[in-house]
């Protein structure tokens, strides 16, 4: 017969529970509450400069007219490699080994780094396109001008960033892919031949590749995170 | 407690950086002493996951590779040279570093405010990092590797750049950790080590050739220390062929500190060894002896 003091089992248990509840006070209690603290950290001068300038744009385009398809690709131009540039900070500032050796690390922040900027993207896309008083036609135009090549820049450029650790090297590639896809769409026409249907799906495609493009990304990262293997 | 590393290999192009390393390290201050490019800082960043090598790295039953986000969690890692946003305060970067080790608003708010008192940092708080001076930038950088309270400290020189006052405050703060962390320091500063390492880890080209404590290493060079005052020109002599610790001009006459297998002169007296007599034993080839025999 095994005889148990029950008075240390007690106290065992109240060491038990007094330690938890350090640990639990100790981390963040929520996911949520992490990426907000994070964004908020990391991207809240970015994003007053962004709504700030976005003003500014958008008083230009109504004030004249003619401007609109200048602007506006221009603003989501600067706006995107802005946030090319969020994403090389380790690189550019040398903070990669205070990154790796935290909970982040290198793949948790290029997951939650894309996910902000997409869903800023999304949200001022959205704005311009209830702001502005457009026609169906100049609507087209304006998503091709913007979402599409916006898309499709970054998606290539980020893939670049573990190839070319140079924010240089990177600021080219975007800009360059940027161009060719609106001077593609200028030469075949494309806001006049494409219907309102297929401008949608296009946009709609593009996004869903650089959703999986992202994804595809962070688990190569998230892997060479765990730098051995 | 314990962090085991077994088989560590580290190639740069067919040259070994670190080689064949197997320690095993318990709670207490380890130091890790080693020239210039000895594979100090490679070595650091293997524990930590940094860099890619060969090799098995546990602590306790948490393995590095398979559950890297658990070890992470224990470790605290000050890096030799750490990058920065420039334009942040310290108070905003010491936020930061929190945020990313995902720990909560009040246990960061407390720990930042316990360690900056602890460190004597207070009054920076509100200065922008590229304003600090090496020695604050180094303070940042360990109060940094503490916040998460570590269990497995990895400090790359923390000390170079420290005037003597932060350098005593700065070990009895390591001094008060070591009965609760496995804390292993690089260094270069022989005395920073001599008073707080429970032992010593000594690393030549890559390779660990010994690991011990402080009075076991010493019995290496006992008997082999050696001081002597001699007039100008035959100390000169002498100097040009011995290893020679430390030396001392005056009126007439050197005075110098040798570590030398054989007694270096008929006047030299067997002396008390230290740690600087040993890291130039291991380090320093003896020269050549012919080129000046008399
Ligand atoms: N990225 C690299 N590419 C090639 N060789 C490297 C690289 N990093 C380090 N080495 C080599 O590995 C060896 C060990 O370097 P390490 O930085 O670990 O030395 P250390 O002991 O920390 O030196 P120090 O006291 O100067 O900090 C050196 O010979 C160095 O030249
Ligand atoms: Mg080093």
């Amino acid at each position: 017969m095994v005889n148990i003091d029950l008075k240390a089992l007690d106290e065992t248990k109240k060491a038990c529970h007094q330690e938890l509840h350090l640990i639990q006070e100790k981390y963040n209690a929520r996911y949520s509450q992490l990426i907000w603290r994070y964004m908020v950290k990391e991207y809240c001068k970015l994003f007053i400069f962004a709504f700030m300038s976005f003003g500014a744009v958008l008083i230009m385009s109504i004030m004249f007219q003619q401007m609109t398809f200048v602007c506006i690709p221009l603003y989501f131009v600067i706006f995107g490699l802005l946030a090319l540039l969020e994403n090389m900070k380790d690189d550019l500032y040398h903070t990669k080994e205070l990154m790796v050796t935290s909970y982040m690390n290198e793949g948790r922040s290029f997951l939650y780094r894309t996910i902000v900027i997409i869903v800023f993207q999304m949200i001022m896309i959205g704005m311009t396109f209830l702001v502005l008083p457009l026609n169906s036609k100049e609507f087209i135009y304006l998503l091709l001008l913007t979402v599409f090549p916006l898309f499709i820049a970054e998606m290539i450029a980020l893939s670049c960033i573990q190839l070319i650790r140079n924010l240089g090297g990177i600021a080219v590639i975007y800009m360059v892919v940027y161009g060719i896809v609106i001077v593609c769409i200028h030469y075949f026409h494309l806001e006049v031949i494409i219907s309102m249907k297929e401008c949608l799906w296009v946009v709609g495609g593009s996004f869903i590749l650089y959703i999986v493009s992202m994804i595809l990304l962070y688990k190569q990262r998230k892997e060479s995170t765990v730098l051995w293997n | 407690m314990e962090l085991v590393l077994e088989n560590i290999n580290k190639k740069y192009n067919d040259c070994y950086a670190v080689k064949n390393v197997n320690v095993s390290l318990k709670t207490g201050v380890h130091a890790l002493l080693g020239a210039n490019g000895s594979g100090k800082t490679t070595l650091m960043k293997m524990i930590c996951g940094i860099l890619k090598g060969e090799g098995e790295v546990h602590f306790d039953d948490i393995d590095l590779k398979n559950e890297y986000d658990n070890y992470a969690s224990h470790l605290g890692y000050m890096p030799q040279h750490f990058g920065y946003y420039p334009h942040y305060t310290v108070k905003e970067f010491l936020e930061y570093m929190c945020i990313i080790k995902n720990l909560s608003p009040q246990y960061s708010q407390k720990r930042i405010e316990t360690l900056v008192k602890q460190l004597n940092l207070e009054d920076k708080m509100n200065t922008k990092m590229k304003k600090l001076s090496g020695g604050m930038l180094k303070r940042v950088g360990i109060i940094q590797a503490l916040l998460n309270e570590p269990d497995i400290l990895i400090l790359d020189e923390p000390t170079a750049g420290l005037d003597p006052k932060e350098r005593i405050i700065f070990r009895n703060l390591i001094a008060s950790l070591s009965s609760t962390a496995i804390i292993l320091l690089s260094t270069h500063i022989v005395s920073d080590i001599e008073t707080i390492a429970d032992d010593i880890l000594i690393m030549k080209e890559g390779e660990i050739i010994m690991h011990d404590n402080y009075d076991e290493l010493l019995k290496v060079v006992e008997g082999k220390v050696w001081e002597l005052e001699l007039p100008t020109q035959e100390g000169l002599a002498i100097m040009a062929q011995k290893r020679v610790v430390k030396s001392h001009n005056r009126h007439q006459s050197i005075h110098m500190r040798i570590v030398s297998d054989q007694k270096p002169h008929i006047l030299a007296q067997l002396v008390n060894p230290d740690l600087d007599d040993l890291y130039l034993y291991y380090f320093e080839e003896e020269p050549n002896d012919e080129t000046f025999d008399h």
